[in-house]
C-alpha cells in the first residue's frame, strides 16, 4: 500500500468513509456558524448528531448535502467535491429529510412519496414501472402501505412525518442525513420512527446520519455519537465510550449521572 | 382524491404522467374557446355566418369584403385575445407557484405597471406609436421584472415573501410615475397613452398577433419542464433542493419566461387586470391538482379573455367598452370574494 491511495479506493478495514466534510467553514450571511470543521461519516453506521441549540447541527447536515454551500473547504463524497457534482447525482446518494416541508395541499400519500423519485426522473420519464415499485416498497418500509390513497391532510402528526421518511426512503441513496426527524411526535411515535430509522440502518445497509434532541434516544439507537458545540465538533465516538458526567457539563451545562440502561444497556442519563 | 386521480401513460423508458380531471377540463375549455371563437368572427357590424367563415378560412371566401373584414379584422383580434388570455394565464401560474401565494401575479408585483411605464414613456415622452409601443412595453415589463428580482434578492437567494413584497413596493413606484407622465405629458399624447392603458383588444393587427404568438409557441414547452421542478419546490427549497432540483436556476428561468408572456401579452393589449390573478387559481380549484396546471391555466385564461370580450361586444352600449376594464371590474369582485370567503 502507498500512502497516497485515494479517499475512494476502498481500505483494507471496515470502516471506511464516502462523505468526508474537510476544513469546512458554515456561514448564514452575517453569521459565521462553524468554521474549519473536519468530519467522516462512516459507511454503514447510524450516527447521531447532539449538541445544545444553536450549535451548528442543522447547518452541518445543511452543509453536508450542499444545501448550504460552504463558505470555505469542502464536503467529499467518494473524493469529489459535492459542489461541483451535478445535483441529481448528488441526490441520488445523499438524501436529506429537512424539519420543514410542506405537502402540497390535496395531495394523496402515495402522490407525496412519489415526489421522492425526482432525482431518478426526467422531463419524459416521470413515472417509470421501477419508480412504482420502489414508491411501494417505501411506503411498506415506513408502514404506511395502507394508507397510499388518502389524503396527507387527513393524517395525524406522526403518520405524516412517516410519509415524509418514506419520501427520502423512496430517493434510495446509500446516505440518509434527517434533521430532527422525531420533533413533534409523541415519545411512542418517537421511538417507533427511531426503530424504523435503525432497521433501514442495519438491513437496508444505509448510512444514516441524525439529529436528535433526546441524549438518552441518542445513545440507545446510534452505533455512532458526534457532539457538537458552538459550531465545532468536540468529541465523537461510541455513546458507551463517549457519555460522561463531564462532557455533558462541558457540553449541556448539565449536572448529571450516568447509569446502565437496564434495557438497551446503553448509557442512560439522569440530571441531577 | 382517489388513486384513479392520475394515470400514467408509458412507451418504453419514456413515462408521462397525467391528471385525468384535468385532461377533461382542458379538453372542456379548448371546446369553449373553439365555440367562443366561432361567435367572436360572426359577430359584428357585419354578420358573417359560420359557412362563410369555413369558406375564407379555406381560402375560398364567397366576397372580397368579408375576406377582408375576417382576416384583417377579426381573425388578429382573436388571435391576439386568446393569445394575450394564454400568456396572463400561463404566466400567473408560475407566479402563483413561484411565490407560492395566490396574490403572486404579474399585476399585483408590479410587473403590468412596468409595462406600462414603458409604454407610456415611448408614447408621451418620444410621442412614438404603432409597434414600437409593443416594444416599449415589452421593455419595461423585463426592466422591472429585473429591478424586482434583484431587489428581492438577499444572500443569493430570492424568498417568495421578498419577491412579493418588493413587487407591491416597486409596482407603487410605477403607478405614480404613470401618473406623473400622463399629467405632464401633452394633451393629446395623453388622450393616445390613455387609450393604451385602457387595455383593449379593438383594431388589433397581424403586428400584434405575432410577436405574442411567436412568444408562446417558443416558450410554452421549455416551461411546461419547468412546471415540474417548480412543484416540488413549492414543498419548500429545503426539500427540493436535496432531492435534486436546481432551486435557484429553476427559479430564475422561469421567472423570466413568464415575465415575456406577461410582458408580450401586456404591450399587445394594454395593461387587462385580473387574467394572469385569476385564471390559475380557478383553474388549479377546477382541476384539483397538487401542482399549478400550466396548460389549464393558459386554456382557462383564454378562455375568459374572449368571454370578456364577447361581452363587451354584445352588452348594450353603442360604444365598444375596453375589455381591460372589463376584467377589472369582474377580478375587484373576485378578490372581495375570495377575502369574503375567507379563502386567501
Amino acid at each position: 500500500m502507498t500512502t497516497t491511495s485515494a479517499p475512494s479506493q476502498p481500505s483494507e478495514t471496515r470502516s471506511t468513509s464516502r462523505l468526508k466534510a474537510q476544513g469546512l467553514s458554515l456561514n448564514y450571511p452575517g453569521k459565521a456558524v462553524s468554521s474549519g470543521m473536519s468530519l467522516e461519516i462512516k459507511d454503514g453506521t447510524f450516527s447521531v448528531i447532539i449538541g445544545p441549540n444553536g450549535c451548528g447541527k442543522s447547518t452541518l447536515l445543511r452543509g453536508l448535502c450542499n444545501l448550504l454551500p460552504p463558505s470555505a473547504g469542502h464536503v467529499l463524497l467518494d473524493g469529489r467535491d459535492i459542489a461541483r457534482l451535478p445535483s441529481r447525482e448528488l441526490a441520488k446518494q445523499v438524501g436529506l429529510l429537512p424539519q420543514s416541508a410542506q405537502a402540497p395541499s390535496g395531495i394523496t400519500v402515495a402522490d407525496l412519496v412519489s415526489r421522492g423519485r425526482y432525482p431518478h426522473q426526467g422531463p419524459f420519464r416521470q413515472y417509470s414501472v421501477d419508480d412504482e415499485r420502489i414508491v411501494a416498497r417505501s411506503m411498506k418500509a415506513a408502514g404506511i402501505q395502507d394508507l397510499a390513497h388518502q389524503s396527507v391532510e387527513s393524517l395525524s402528526g406522526g403518520q405524516r412525518q412517516r410519509v415524509w421518511v418514506a419520501l427520502v426512503l423512496a430517493q434510495e441513496t446509500p446516505i440518509l442525513l434527517l434533521d430532527e426527524p422525531t420533533t413533534y411526535l409523541d415519545i411512542a411515535h418517537q421511538l417507533e420512527l427511531l426503530s424504523l430509522l435503525g432497521n433501514l440502518n442495519r438491513e437496508g445497509g444505509r448510512t444514516i446520519v441524525a439529529v436528535l434532541h433526546d441524549l438518552n434516544q441518542a445513545c440507545r439507537y446510534a452505533d455512532h455519537l458526534i457532539v457538537m458545540k458552538d459550531g465545532g465538533v468536540v468529541t465523537e465516538g461510541s455513546p458507551a465510550d463517549l457519555m460522561t458526567s463531564e462532557l455533558l457539563q462541558q457540553v449541556f451545562g448539565l449536572d448529571a449521572i450516568i447509569i446502565d440502561d437496564p434495557i438497551s444497556h446503553t448509557p442512560l442519563i439522569v440530571p441531577k | 382524491m382517489s388513486a384513479s386521480s392520475r394515470f400514467v401513460l408509458r412507451w418504453g423508458r419514456w413515462s408521462l404522467v397525467c391528471e385525468r380531471r384535468s385532461l377533461w377540463l382542458n379538453v372542456t375549455f379548448f371546446a369553449l374557446i373553439l365555440l367562443g371563437s366561432t361567435v367572436s368572427l360572426m359577430l359584428g357590424r357585419m354578420q358573417i355566418g359560420a359557412d362563410a367563415i369555413w369558406q375564407t378560412l379555406n381560402g375560398q371566401a364567397p366576397t372580397r369584403a368579408i375576406e377582408h373584414i375576417l382576416i384583417d379584422i377579426r381573425l388578429p383580434r382573436l388571435l391576439v385575445t386568446i393569445g394575450a388570455g394564454a400568456a396572463l394565464g400561463a404566466s400567473g401560474a408560475v407566479f402563483q407557484s413561484i411565490s407560492r401565494n395566490p396574490l403572486g401575479s404579474p399585476d399585483v408585483i408590479g410587473f403590468t405597471a412596468g409595462a406600462a411605464t414603458g409604454a407610456l414613456i415611448w408614447i408621451i415622452v418620444f410621442g412614438g406609436s404603432g409597434a414600437n409601443v409593443v416594444l416599449a412595453s415589452l421593455m419595461g415589463a423585463l426592466l422591472t421584472g429585473g429591478v424586482v428580482y434583484f431587489l428581492a434578492r438577499k444572500d443569493g437567494h430570492v424568498s417568495a415573501y421578498r419577491l412579493v413584497l418588493t413587487g407591491i413596493g416597486i409596482g407603487a413606484v410605477l403607478h405614480a410615475i404613470n401618473a406623473l407622465l400622463l399629467v405632464k405629458g401633452h394633451i393629446d399624447l395623453a388622450i393616445s397613452a390613455n387609450l393604451w392603458l385602457a387595455g383593449s383588444v379593438d383594431g388589433r393587427d397581424w403586428g400584434h398577433v405575432w410577436p405574442l404568438w411567436l412568444g408562446l409557441t417558443v416558450l410554452i414547452g421549455p416551461m411546461l419542464i419547468g412546471m415540474r421542478p417548480l412543484g416540488w419546490m413549492e414543498m419548500g427549497d429545503d426539500l427540493a433542493g436535496p432531492l435534486g432540483v436546481p432551486v435557484e436556476q429553476v427559479r430564475r428561468w422561469m421567472l423570466l419566461a413568464a415575465l415575456v408572456l406577461a410582458g408580450l401579452a401586456t404591450s399587445a393589449t394594454g395593461p387587462i387586470a385580473f387574467v394572469a390573478l385569476a385564471a390559475p387559481q380557478l383553474a388549479r380549484r377546477l382541476t384539483r391538482a397538487p401542482t399549478q396546471p400550466l396548460i389549464g391555466a393558459a386554456l382557462f385564461g383564454a378562455c375568459l379573455l374572449l368571454g370578456a370580450d364577447l361581452l363587451t361586444r354584445i352588452a348594450p352600449f353603442d360604444w365598444t367598452m375596453p375589455i381591460g376594464q372589463v376584467t377589472g371590474i369582474i377580478g375587484g369582485l373576485y378578490l372581495s370574494w375570495l377575502l369574503l370567503g375567507n379563502r386567501l
